[in-house]
């Protein structure tokens, strides 16, 4: 599975990445919202996970985008992040609506349960 | 009387601005966690190759540790937001306390320790089931966590005018008048005294006094002879009313 990995957090990215790849998946490492926008631009991928707190933008920002265009509308995402969805500003029904299919709190979330959650997309 | 007791809690919390170090804290604490515990169990499942027997039982240690800490986070989060999120609703102790009591049944098996507790037919408290969670959670692990290998921690509950108290009783060394007094002094020594005890930073107490008081509850530690007991009261779930505006 080809999938875009977005995190700020190069060790943090890293270690998930890792595991991910062990597990013959493709990963691409974007460390912001503007370098994951600029990515897929240039490349197709099966799924997107995405972290929430990005430099310059956030994760919500990206989702907006992704969505308005059609050729990026129908990949999943899953968020990853240490922000726990209830203390996010925008309420559950949007960010169903944003075509989030999991949220996962990378604090409770190992490698290993990641590549779990991604396995379910394959 | 205890309306007012209820909103001057609340206000103390809200104007609490050592809640925002706290909240700040516990976020910078969260990504050096998650790659504590996420590389901890790559090592463990062996993703980067075989351990040996040494190997693996330090790194089970370096698991259970990230996960304690996950614990600890997640409590001081759960302070912190304590003022804006709480869910009031009927709560069992004595459920919700078997149920916390099952969760540690390999640390009491790995201390031989037997747990004396005999549920009683009580009603229920009027708290966030989640808050009720952390508080127990607190109470049952530092005792298991200090009572002697082979001893005994006593547990008892019982409906006390309007409110249900547990009591928890261990042999871990004492809990000084003095040290309860300072409960508040968030990250002090609040067990310096007592050298069986020595190594608790006070933050498992400050976390049960927090979340009792912000209930309207009552907290109360006693030294006894080689040991300790601590007492929580919670008010009986008919006093609903009292926390409405």
């Amino acid at each position: 599975m080809r999938i875009l990995f977005v995190e700020d957090d190069v060790e943090i990215g890293t270690m998930y990445a890792t595991q991910l790849v062990m597990e013959e998946n493709d990963v691409v490492h974007a460390r912001s919202a503007q370098e994951a926008l600029d990515i897929l631009d240039e490349y197709e991928f099966d799924l997107i996970v995405l972290d929430i707190l990005l430099p310059g933008s956030n994760g919500i920002a990206v989702l907006q985008e992704l969505r308005s265009y059609r050729d990026w509308r129908q990949i999943p995402v899953i968020v990853l992040s240490n922000v726990n969805p209830e203390d996010l500003e925008v309420s559950e029904q949007h960010l169903k609506d944003l075509g989030i299919r999991e949220y996962l709190v990378k604090m409770d979330t190992t490698p290993q349960n990641l590549a779990a959650a991604v396995a379910a997309f394959a | 009387m205890v309306k007012q007791k209820i909103k001057q809690v609340i206000k103390q919390h809200k104007d609490d601005n050592d809640l925002e170090l706290i909240a700040a804290t516990v976020h910078e604490l969260k990504s050096p966690l998650t790659l504590i515990h996420g590389m901890s169990s790559m090592l463990e499942t062996e993703s980067y190759g075989e351990l040996n027997i040494k190997q693996k039982e330090q790194v089970r240690h370096i698991s259970k540790a990230s996960k304690r800490l996950g614990f600890l986070i997640e409590s001081l989060i759960h302070i912190e937001k304590l003022p804006s999120s709480q869910r009031l609703q009927p709560v069992q102790l004595q459920s919700e306390l078997q149920s916390v009591i099952e969760t540690h049944e390999d640390k009491i098996g790995e201390k031989d320790l037997t747990i004396k507790y005999t549920p009683k037919k009580l009603p229920p408290v009027l708290a966030d089931p989640s808050s009720v969670y952390q508080l127990l959670m607190h109470i049952v692990s530092s005792s298991i966590k200090y009572a002697p290998v082979g001893s005994s921690i006593d547990i008892s509950t019982k409906l006390t005018g309007e409110f249900v108290a547990m009591r928890v009783k261990d042999s871990g060394g004492a809990i000084l008048p003095k040290e309860a007094s300072s409960i508040r002094s968030r990250f002090g020594k609040h067990r310096q005294p007592i050298r069986s005890r020595s190594d608790s930073s006070g933050l498992s107490l400050y976390i049960i006094q927090s979340i009792v008081e912000f209930y309207g509850g009552l907290l109360s530690v006693s030294s006894l002879s080689g040991g300790s007991s601590i007492t929580v009261k919670l008010p009986i779930s008919n006093q609903l009313d009292l926390f409405e505006e």
